[in-house]
């Protein structure tokens, strides 16, 4: 068993195969670099609760036609009662820690999110702003008036 | 939120997979509109309304045409690595009844067309898949298959649909690993061009390519082949010494050669082959047959002892005279050639067959299937009593049984169901059943895992 602790110091005790799915854990395990527990700075508790979670699910090694369907199941269910804030976090986590497939996940449902959105509502998923002038947002718009027609 | 790296940005863009998209984007921030320049793929599809818009007499003025858009993302994006243009699906299905149509705005694999951007990014280029508009093309022949292969030294991946494409001029690809046409008409009768230009493909996809004669696969360094035939060519040969994968669908060739020694994982449906030449399959594990005489199929395949997993199914013959010339299929036919296998699945057809035969009469129980562990089968529920029988006979001769999945048809009705599973249970408490339904034309749905 591997104790991971997050950054607000709480700590959670998980499977070795579990915590290798992520490459970050995994490469400081076999480097032998890991004491007691693996502080995981960039992680809150939160985040990290539901990173294992998914990790949980996704180490096991039982490749039958019926585990893919699951697994695909499992992933919707997943991302579906997320808000933007966990979302962008578990991203974030997901980079941080290195898993792959959950990288995909999540940044394919953002992806999916903004698809056929105006970019109001794109600035609004991002929270970001327009910090075009008029003129420069003028000269965009006239080069991709066709996105709109 | 705000404080997503732009890396994280990028990955998130690039797996928006949609040019229009990504275009709505860039007038969100000058972070996004940068952001976008980075990505390397360009996915522009036209969509049916934009075809309506463009030919209404009111909105066609305010409509950009569609070929005129693709030259601009392609003059923004000289780093693109891989290009994809094509037809959105309901567009797809527009016929010849609906539509006439004599321009070509829509004509995409148009040589002279593509050669206004090609240039421009092939040295990049890794990946082109262009999906045609077929009412445009199809009486248009187009040499872009010469053309691509002078420019795009680099190219990997090339996927063509919906044209008529000429081998004229057609100059080797030896980078090129993957190829896949997919209703094509293709000038190249035998496949010789299409062997000598791309020696070192490993996944050829030819699904529903007209055109061909005496067609010959000659690759030495496929792997993973898709060929859907649905004519009557006069013979089909494939000769592919490292192939592992194929999935092969034809209706009545003359003659079917197949010669890959390495053959891992087969997927065969065909309604009769007059000469099938397979020579040994020494590294066969999975096979999927399917054919109207499916005895016949079996008897004229090689020995099966590699094989560990077997998917059988007898498609229905809509002539009831023919189909019962047809010897039809038993289990001690499946068990003798096929002595080594693990899992079992038994199609509806297959099922169905043996109902109907007198198995139930001097059953010779030595032929027990040892090592098989999973079996499934796709029922047909004529009479509950004739399926539990054959259930139950079935479970006799599989002594190391594991795992039982059987599907029952969709329309049956739910009492004969339960009824059904009730009974296999309590027969049989050491297997793992699971229970799903199955019907034509739909996905299967299993109910439950386990028991």
């Amino acid at each position: 068993m591997i104790v991971l602790q997050s950054s607000d110091k709480e700590t959670f005790e998980v499977e070795e195969a579990v915590a290798m799915e992520s490459q970050t854990i995994k490469h400081m395990i076999e480097d032998d670099c890991v004491d007691t527990s693996i502080p995981l700075p960039n992680v809150t508790s939160k985040t990290l609760a539901k990173v294992i979670v998914y990790c949980k699910k996704h180490v096991v090694k039982d490749k039958t036609c019926d585990h893919e369907e699951e697994l695909k199941k499992f992933d919707v269910e997943f991302m579906k009662g997320l808000d933007q804030d966990t979302l962008f976090d578990l991203i974030l986590a997901a980079n941080y820690l290195n898993i792959k497939s959950l990288l995909d996940l999540t940044c394919q449902t953002v992806a999916d999110m903004i698809k056929d959105k105006s970019p109001e509502e794109i600035r609004k998923i991002f929270n970001i702003k327009n910090d075009f002038t008029p003129e420069e947002e003028d000269a965009v718009r006239q080069e991709n008036a066709w996105a709109f027609e | 939120m705000d404080n997503l790296p732009s890396h994280l940005i990028l990955e998130i863009l690039s797996r928006l997979d949609d040019s229009f998209s990504l275009s709505r984007c860039r007038l969100a921030s000058k972070t996004l509109n940068s952001l976008a320049d980075e990505i390397p793929s360009i996915n522009l599809q036209c969509s049916f309304d934009r075809y309506i818009k463009s030919r209404s007499p009111e909105t066609r003025s305010e409509t950009t045409p569609f070929k005129t858009i693709f030259n601009n993302l392609i003059k923004n994006s000289r780093l693109v690595e891989c290009v994809r243009i094509g037809i959105e699906k309901p567009l797809r299905v527009v016929s010849y009844d609906d539509v006439e149509d004599e321009s070509d705005d829509l004509y995409l694999s148009d040589e002279k067309f593509v050669e206004e951007w090609l240039p421009k990014v092939c040295e990049r280029l890794k990946s082109v898949e262009i999906s045609d508009f077929w009412i445009q093309s199809c009486w248009r022949r187009t040499e872009v298959l010469s053309l691509i292969s002078s420019h795009c030294h680099n190219l990997i991946e090339l996927d063509v649909k919906n044209a008529w494409l000429s081998v004229d001029n057609l100059n080797p690809m030896p980078m090129l690993t993957s190829l896949t046409l997919e209703f094509i008409r293709l000038d190249d009768e035998n496949l010789n061009k299409v062997n000598d230009c791309f020696p070192s493909l490993r996944v050829l996809n030819l699904i529903g390519v007209g055109g061909l004669k005496e067609p010959k696969i000659h690759l030495l360094n496929l792997k993973t082949c898709q060929w859907t035939v649905s004519n009557a060519p006069s013979s089909l040969t494939i000769l592919a010494p490292n192939l592992f994968q194929l999935k092969l669908k034809c209706v009545k060739p003359r003659e079917l050669v197949i010669e890959a020694p390495l053959l891992s994982n087969l997927n065969l449906t065909l309604e009769k082959a007059s000469e099938f030449k397979v020579k040994e399959f020494r590294c066969l594990k999975t096979l999927r047959l399917e054919s109207r005489d499916l005895s016949n199929l079996l008897s004229s395949f090689p020995f099966g002892t590699t094989i560990e997993t077997l998917i059988v199914d007898s498609s229905k013959s809509t002539d009831s005279v023919q189909s019962s010339h047809l010897v039809k299929i038993s289990l001690e036919d499946l068990f003798n050639k096929f002595p080594n296998l693990s899992s079992l699945t038994l199609g509806s057809g297959v099922w169905s067959e043996l109902q109907a035969s007198p198995f139930l009469e001097g059953l010779e129980f030595n032929n027990k299937m040892k090592g098989l562990k999973e079996i499934i089968a796709y029922l047909v529920i004529n009479d509950i009593e004739t399926t539990l029988s054959l259930i139950f006979h079935v479970l006799e001769r599989l002594p190391s049984l594991s795992n039982a999945g059987f599907l029952v048809h969709r329309d049956v009705d739910s009492s004969v169901t339960s009824s059904l599973i009730s009974r296999c249970v309590a027969r049989c408490s050491s297997v793992r059943w699971r229970w799903g339904m199955w019907k034509e034309r739909m996905k299967d749905g299993w109910i439950s895992n386990g028991i």
